[in-house]
C-alpha cells in the first residue's frame, strides 16, 4: 500500500490508477460531505465529483501542512458553497426571529439512522442548511460564515437559529425523545 | 458550542455513505477532457501560429510578385508575317536606320505591352502590338512625319515578357521616321493614326533609410577665409664661415630670432587651405671678438663680409659684438589640415621670399654700423627660403581660433652675395603663438 506522500505525488502527476486510489480510500468520508450541503443524492454526487477534479488539479499545490482528509474536505465543502451561492444569491438570507427554544433542551440523535439525519438536513432551506453544517458540524463562528457567504453575522445567527428550530420540530414530529440541553 | 451542535458534530464526524460509479466516470471523464482540452489548446496555438507564418510569408511573396510584375509587364513584341518592318518605338535620333526583318510567329498566347519614354528632345513612340496564335493581322501605319528624327527599338523576336532594361541589350532595329512599319495586330478593328503615346508615372517604393541622405550635423568646422597675427621666436644660424673675426674663444655659432607676421588664408578644398602675408624678421647673433676693440665696426663689418678685406689681428680684451639682420618676408604657405574640429591640427609647408632691409653691427660701447640692401652691399637683397611648421589650434568661438606653431626655415642661398666670405645657409627654428580671426 502506497504512503500518502507517494499517493499524492503520483496524483499530481496524473497516473490514473494513483487517482483512483485516492478516490477509492475518501469519497466515502467526502460522501457524506457533500449529502449535508445539497438536498439531494444526485446533487451530492455532482458536488462530489466536481470536488475530486478540483482536488486532482490542485495536488500539485499541496505541501502537508494539513492532513489530507481535512483539506480535501475543505475543497469540497467550498464547492459545495459554490454551487449554493447562485441559490443564495436569488434567495438572499434574512434575518428570522428566533424559535424561543429553550437551550436547556437535550435532544438526542442516537434513535436516527445517519440517512434519516442527511434526509432532515436536506429538508432545511439553503441558507439554513448552509449556515447549520458549517457552525454545527464543521465549527465556523458565526463571523467566518458571515465572510464566507457574503452575509452578516446576525444574519447567520438567526438562519441558525432557524435551522436549529425546523430540525427540532421535525425531530419532534419523527416523536423522537428530546433530552435536556 | 451547545450539546446540540455536539450531537450533530458527533453524527456526522466519522459519516460514510458510497457514491455511485458515475461518480468516478465523471471524474475521469473530467480529467481526461482536461488533458485533452490541453492538448488540444496547444495545437490550436500551433495552428495559429502556422497560419499566421503562412498569411505573413503570402502577402509578402504576393507583394513581391506584383512589384516584380510591374516592371515585367512592359514589353515590347512586333511581329510580322510578310516581311514586314517590325513595330519599334525610337530613342535615340542619331542611330536611324532602315531595316525589315522577318519574324516568325509565336505560339505563346498573347503578350501586349504599351511603354513609353521621354528623354529630352526625343520622344519614344510607344505602340501597341499582340501576337495572337491563331491569326494575324498587320496594318500599315504610315511614318510620322515629325520633325525630330525618330527611332526605334525592336525587342528580341524571341524574346517574352522582357523588362523594360532588356530592350537595350536586345537586338536593336533602327528604321527612319520615314519607313513604313506593319503592326500586328489580333483580330480587331485596325489601328488607325498616329501610335498613342501614353505616359507611365512609376511610383517608388519608399527608400530605404539607408539610402537617405545624411542629415547628421557636420562637426567639421566651416572656416574658409581667416587673418591671423603671428608673433614668435626661435634659434637661428646664420652659418657663417668667417670665424676668424669672431673668434675670441667664446663664439657663439646659434643666435636668437623673433618674427612678426600678419597672415591671410583660404580653404582650397575640404582639406587644403593657402595663406600668406608678410612677416617681419629679424636674426641676430652674438660673438666676441679682438677686433673691435682696436678696429671700428665699420672695419669689423667689412672684414665680415668681404673677404681679405681686412686682416685683422688680435686686438686688447675682446668685445661682444652683436650682428643682427632684419628682413621683410613674404611666406606661401599651403595647409592640409590633419584634424579639423574644435581641435585642429595642421600641417604647413611652403616658400617665402625674403628682403633684406639691413644688417647692424653693435658694441657694448653703444657704437653699431648698419649696412643695407643695395649692390653695394655685401648682403643679398633677396632670399628665398623654405619654410615648414606644424599648427595646433584650439576654436575659442564661431570667429577665433589660437594656435601653436612650431616651425623651421631654411634659406636656399646664404646672406651675403656670393663674392663675400663663404658661409652656408642660414636656418632658424622658431615657436610661434598664432591668433586667427575667421571671417566665413
Amino acid at each position: 500500500m502506497l504512503s500518502e506522500t507517494d499517493l499524492v505525488s503520483r496524483c499530481a502527476k496524473g497516473e490514473r490508477a494513483a487517482q483512483r486510489m485516492l478516490y477509492d480510500r475518501y469519497c466515502r468520508k467526502l460522501m457524506a460531505v457533500c449529502l449535508r450541503y445539497a438536498r439531494s443524492t444526485p446533487e451530492a454526487e455532482d458536488i462530489l465529483q466536481e470536488g475530486f477534479v478540483k482536488i486532482f488539479n490542485s495536488l500539485k499545490n499541496f505541501r502537508f501542512e494539513s492532513k489530507l482528509d481535512t483539506w480535501m474536505i475543505r475543497i469540497v465543502i467550498n464547492t459545495a458553497l459554490n454551487s449554493q451561492r447562485q441559490k443564495l444569491y436569488l434567495m438572499p438570507m434574512v434575518d428570522v426571529q428566533d424559535s424561543g427554544l429553550q437551550e436547556d433542551e437535550k435532544i438526542s440523535l442516537a434513535d436516527f439512522h445517519f440517512s434519516e439525519l442527511v434526509a432532515l438536513i436536506q429538508t432545511l432551506p439553503d441558507g439554513c442548511r448552509i449556515v447549520f453544517n458549517l457552525f454545527a458540524i464543521e465549527g465556523y463562528g458565526h463571523k467566518e460564515i458571515a465572510t464566507m457567504l457574503g452575509i452578516s453575522e446576525g444574519t447567520s445567527k438567526s438562519q441558525y437559529n432557524r435551522a436549529k428550530t425546523l430540525l427540532r420540530a421535525k425531530l419532534e414530529k419523527s416523536k423522537v425523545n428530546y433530552g435536556k440541553i | 458550542m451547545g450539546k446540540f451542535e455536539d450531537s450533530w458534530k458527533g453524527v456526522f464526524e466519522q459519516a460514510e455513505a458510497i457514491p455511485s460509479d458515475s461518480v468516478w466516470s465523471g471524474i475521469d471523464g473530467a480529467l481526461e477532457g482536461g488533458e485533452m482540452k490541453k492538448r488540444l489548446v496547444f495545437y490550436q496555438r500551433v495552428a495559429a501560429a502556422a497560419v499566421l507564418f503562412a498569411l505573413l510569408v503570402g502577402g509578402y511573396e504576393i507583394y513581391r510578385w506584383t512589384d516584380d510584375n510591374r516592371v515585367s509587364q512592359f514589353s515590347f513584341t512586333k511581329k510580322s508575317q510578310n516581311n514586314n518592318s517590325q513595330i519599334e518605338s525610337g530613342l535615340n535620333k542619331e542611330e536611324a536606320k532602315n531595316s525589315n526583318q522577318k519574324s516568325d510567329s509565336k505560339n505563346e498566347g498573347e503578350q501586349s505591352s504599351l511603354t513609353k519614354e521621354n528623354e529630352n528632345e526625343n520622344n519614344l513612340s510607344a505602340t501597341l502590338t499582340e501576337n495572337s496564335k491563331q491569326s494575324k493581322k498587320t496594318e500599315q501605319i504610315p511614318a510620322t512625319k515629325d520633325n525630330d528624327e525618330r527611332e526605334v527599338l525592336t525587342k528580341s523576336k524571341n524574346e517574352n515578357n522582357s523588362t523594360f532594361e532588356n530592350y537595350f541589350q536586345s537586338d536593336v532595329k533602327y528604321v527612319s521616321a520615314n519607313d513604313e512599319v506593319t503592326l500586328q495586330l489580333l483580330p480587331g478593328p485596325e489601328v488607325k493614326g498616329k501610335p498613342v503615346v501614353k505616359e507611365f508615372i512609376r511610383k517608388l517604393p519608399a527608400i530605404p533609410a539607408a539610402f537617405m541622405a545624411d542629415t547628421r550635423r557636420d562637426k567639421t568646422p566651416n572656416e574658409n577665409v581667416w587673418a591671423s597675427l603671428t608673433a614668435s621666436s626661435g634659434s637661428y644660424n646664420p652659418n657663417m664661415g668667417n670665424s676668424s673675426v669672431y673668434s675670441a674663444g667664446n663664439n657663439s655659432s646659434i643666435g636668437t630670432s623673433y618674427s612678426m607676421s600678419m597672415l591671410g588664408g583660404a580653404r582650397i578644398a575640404k582639406n587644403w587651405t593657402l595663406q600668406s602675408g608678410i612677416q617681419y624678421l629679424n636674426q641676430s647673433i652674438n660673438g666676441s671678438s679682438y677686433a673691435s676693440s682696436s678696429y671700428s665696426l665699420a672695419t669689423v663689418a667689412g672684414a665680415l663680409t668681404v673677404p681679405g678685406l681686412y686682416n685683422l689681428s688680435p686686438g686688447l680684451a675682446p668685445v661682444n659684438v652683436m650682428s643682427t639682420s632684419e628682413f621683410v618676408s613674404v611666406p606661401v604657405q599651403a595647409g592640409y589640415l590633419i584634424v579639423n574640429r574644435k581641435f585642429g591640427w595642421q600641417v604647413n609647408s611652403g616658400v617665402s621670399t625674403d628682403f633684406f632691409i639691413r644688417n647692424t653691427l653693435s658694441d657694448g660701447q653703444r657704437q653699431s654700423f648698419t649696412q643695407s640692401a643695395g649692390s653695394d652691399s655685401p648682403y643679398r637683397s633677396v632670399n628665398f627660403s623654405g619654410l615648414m611648421s606644424s599648427e595646433v589650434s584650439y576654436k575659442l568661438s564661431q570667429h577665433y581660433r589660437i594656435s601653436l606653431v612650431p616651425g623651421f626655415r631654411y634659406s636656399f642661398n646664404p646672406m651675403l652675395k656670393s663674392s663675400a666670405n663663404t658661409s652656408g645657409n642660414p636656418w632658424l627654428w622658431d615657436f610661434g603663438f598664432r591668433f586667427k580671426y575667421i571671417f566665413k
